[in-house]
Order: structure tokens, then sequence, then C-alpha cells
């Protein structure tokens, strides 16, 4: 019961005066009942985003860890969210016989994709990760704050 | 009746946050309606804690460098709010380093300075007295001491957000980063020895590239700037690397993905020792007090 009404106090008062609560005070409203190993990642973010609009942040998933990337709304009738993890590839390309460097983005996975959230995945190095969140619906007027809560543990390796 | 002032601030603070500002709400995206060009499109870049990069480290096959360790008597001489966040970095990153090597003994000391210039800086809050009182507590168990410092820079991270203090935590980065850059390297058994922590070295390259794009929001800091530069020399050191790149591959294994592919850099003794000798001057600017 404290830790429901210091989790609401804490999201009304960030909520208004400016910053958006923590990503793991608007994901983790509730304790999960399941004990698993994830623990909470330094580079999860939140931040305010309007209907018609994206979030977008970047982190770093090393390799020999396994990462649990979680998105919620900190209202949740402020709309509704879809949210793409993808990677920037950077290509060589050929134009007018001139060799030039082409950014462009490359999809790993979507909310849709993946299922229901949360998106597990692996990695077999590090990489360079941007995770996008969507928010449609709502009023486009008001901003709505958005937390991504990135958890991390480490790999388990199957097999000999 | 300084409980009931408290509880009376809390009620009012409540009632104003979840009832009284959605005025305030309301006329800040009029505003933001009225110039459609304000909400450009921005990425927020963030980087691994020093906490999280050594506690792989310290499973690989390396030395412990704990005479590379930063003078902790040097966290008085530190003047200006540059020298301060910058060397609050480094000591954060020590003490990441301390725990992840099961090296407790000297915990207490480096905390202690951590607290010292975090309270300097504006963060005293997350140093409260039950986070010392944990500290002391603790001491001896270094699964809980990681666990301490992790949850230490953290919440320096989320109240320099809060406070509005970009400039500091920019600095706190690139000190924390410069010097998890010195251990790492520090802690290899010489250039062919430590090969899966010259990986990570390599792998490093694309935390300098999230830590310059996060620095280029306070680059109108005189210090931000200098140190934006000197990252940037740190990345074109990394240009050196042998890199090949294929395609990005994405499997489901139930419900889990596995990302595979992409680019791959590899490390070469010149790229090392290149970037062995920038990140030491680097790190000499960084602690010295002038």
């Amino acid at each position: 019961m404290r830790t429901v009404l210091l989790t609401f106090l804490v999201v009304c008062v960030s909520t208004v005066y400016g910053q958006c609560p923590t990503a793991e005070n608007i994901v983790k409203k509730e304790k999960s009942k399941t004990k698993d190993n994830y623990g909470v990642n330094s580079q999860s973010r939140s931040g305010s985003v309007k209907s018609g609009e994206t979030y977008e942040m970047s982190f770093i998933a090393q390799d020999g860890m396994d990462y649990r990337l979680s998105s919620k709304l900190a209202n949740p009738s402020a709309g509704s969210i879809s949210i793409e993890i993808y990677e920037m590839i950077v290509e060589k390309k050929m134009e007018n016989g001139k060799e030039i460097y082409k950014r462009t983005k490359h999809v790993l996975a979507t909310s849709n994709e993946s299922g229901a959230q949360p998106i597990e995945f692996t990695t077999d190095k590090s990489r360079k990760i941007f995770v996008a969140v969507s928010l449609s619906g709502g009023d486009p007027k008001k901003p709505a704050c958005v937390g991504v809560l990135v958890e991390d543990k480490k790999s388990t390796k199957l097999g000999f | 009746m300084r409980k009931s002032l408290v509880l009376f601030a809390g009620l009012a603070l409540i009632l104003s946050a979840c009832g009284g500002g959605e005025e305030k709400k309301e006329i800040d995206a009029e505003a933001a309606t009225e110039t459609p060009q304000e909400t450009p499109s921005f990425i927020e870049f963030n980087i691994p804690s020093p906490s999280e990069q050594f506690a792989l480290i310290s499973k690989m096959d390396v030395v412990k460098n704990t005479k590379g360790l930063h003078n902790p008597e040097a966290a008085d001489s530190y003047n200006t709010s540059a020298q301060k966040a910058l060397n609050f970095g480094v000591y954060t990153a020590d003490v990441a380093y301390l725990t992840s090597f099961n090296e407790t003994n000297k915990y207490l000391t480096y905390f202690g300075k951590l607290e010292k210039l975090g309270n300097d800086i504006g963060v005293a809050q997350v140093f409260g007295k039950q986070l010392g009182e944990l500290a002391k507590k603790w001491d001896g168990n270094a699964d809980s001491l990681f666990r301490l410092s992790d949850e230490t820079y953290n919440k320096t991270f989320q109240r320099l957000i809060d406070i509005d203090k970009g400039n500091e935590l920019s600095l706190m980065l690139v000190g924390g980063w410069i010097e998890s850059m010195h251990l790492m390297i520090g802690s290899s058994k010489g250039y062919g020895k430590s090969p899966k922590l010259e990986q990570t070295v390599a792998d490093q390259k694309l935390v300098a590239e999230n830590l310059l794009e996060f620095l280029v929001s306070y680059k109108d800091n005189k210090e931000v700037a200098d140190y934006a530069k000197e990252i940037e020399s740190i990345l074109s050191i990394y240009d050196e690397m042998a890199c090949s790149s294929s395609e990005t591959k994405v499997e489901n294994a139930n419900g889990k993905l596995n990302f595979s592919g992409g680019e791959e850099c590899k490390m070469t003794e010149k790229c090392f020792n290149d970037l062995k000798n920038r990140v030491e001057a680097i790190r000499t600017k960084i602690i010295s007090n002038n």
C-alpha cells in the first residue's frame, strides 16, 4: 500500500513539475510477482511525447548479456504506444562515380512482431540499439510521459 | 508539529500536482502547437554505467589493476564545478572497479570522497544518511556494495537531470568513461594476451559515439565542448580498427530474439597502444587540479 501511494505521488509530482518519472517508476508500477534475474540497466530512460510523435533513445547492448525491453505510458489513458527497435547501418555506395556513405535504418523488432511486451533479446556482439516509441490516439496537445525500461542479466549459454 | 507541517506540505503538493497542474500543462501545449518546429526529432543517447562494464570484465582473463585507481586524497583539491563533476565520474568508476574485483577494503574511503564531491555538485540528496549507513553496514560485502555503487550512479544521473545540471552530468560521464577505459586497458595482460578484453575495448567505440552524441546537447559549455573534442580524438583512433560488415540477422527462439551479424571491428596493436596513450593524456588532464 505504501509503495503504491509513493509511486502515485512520484508520478503525479514529476508529471506536472517538468520532468517525467523514471522509467522504472513508470513501467514497474506493480512489483513483479515472479522473480527473475533481470536487473534495471542504467540506460533506462523516460521522456515526454505528444500523440502523433515518437520518443527515441539509443543504448549500448553488450555482448554476453540478455536484455528485456519494456515501455509504458505513465498515464495509460493518454493513448496507445507502439515500439520499434532498430539499428543504423552505414553503407558504402557509389553515386555518380563517387564513393558515399549512407546511413539507413534497419528494423530489428517491433512490439507487434514480438507479440506482447516486453521484448527480450540477446546479441552475439555489442551493438548500438535504437528504440522508437510512437504515441497514437489521445490528445495531440497534451504531452504524455513514456518510460523505456532496459533490464539485463548475464547470458546463460546452452550446450557444450 | 514538525510532522504535521511536513504532512500538510506533502498533501498540498499532491493536490496541486494531481489537480491544479492541468491548467499549466494546457498552456505549455498551446505554446508548442503554435510553433511546431519546437519539437524536432530528438534521440536520447545513453552509455552503460562503469559497474555494468566492469561486471563483464572482472570475469575475463585480466589482471586486477587497483594501482591504477585515482588517489582518493586528491578529491579535496578540486575547486571548480567542472573539476568536481569530472572527478566525481572518475571516482564512480573507481568504486565500481573495486566492487567488481572484490576489493572492498578501500570502498568506504572512495565512497566518502564520492559523497563529498556529490554534495559539491548539487546531488547531496542522493547521499542521504541512509546511503552512508548502508555503505558501512555492507562493508566487505562486494555484491551489496556493487549494487549500492550502481544505485548511486543511477540516482546521481537522474538527480542531475531533475535539477537541470546537464553540463555537470556531461562531465561526470566523461570522467567516468575515461577512468573506465584507463582501468580496462590497465587490466590487460598485454596486447594479444587478453583477447576478450581487447574486444571489449574495441566495443567501446560504440560507447564513445553515444557519449559524444550526448555531449552535443551541452556543447555551449566551454568545458563540455573541450572534452567533446577529446572524445572525437579517441574516435579518430578507433577509425584505425579493421572493421567488416554483414547483414544483421534476427532469429526468434521461443519468444526471445537473437541478433547476430552487423558491423564487427577487431582491435589492432597500434590502435590499442594509441588508445592507451590518448586515454592517459586525457585522464591526466582530468585528474590534475590546474
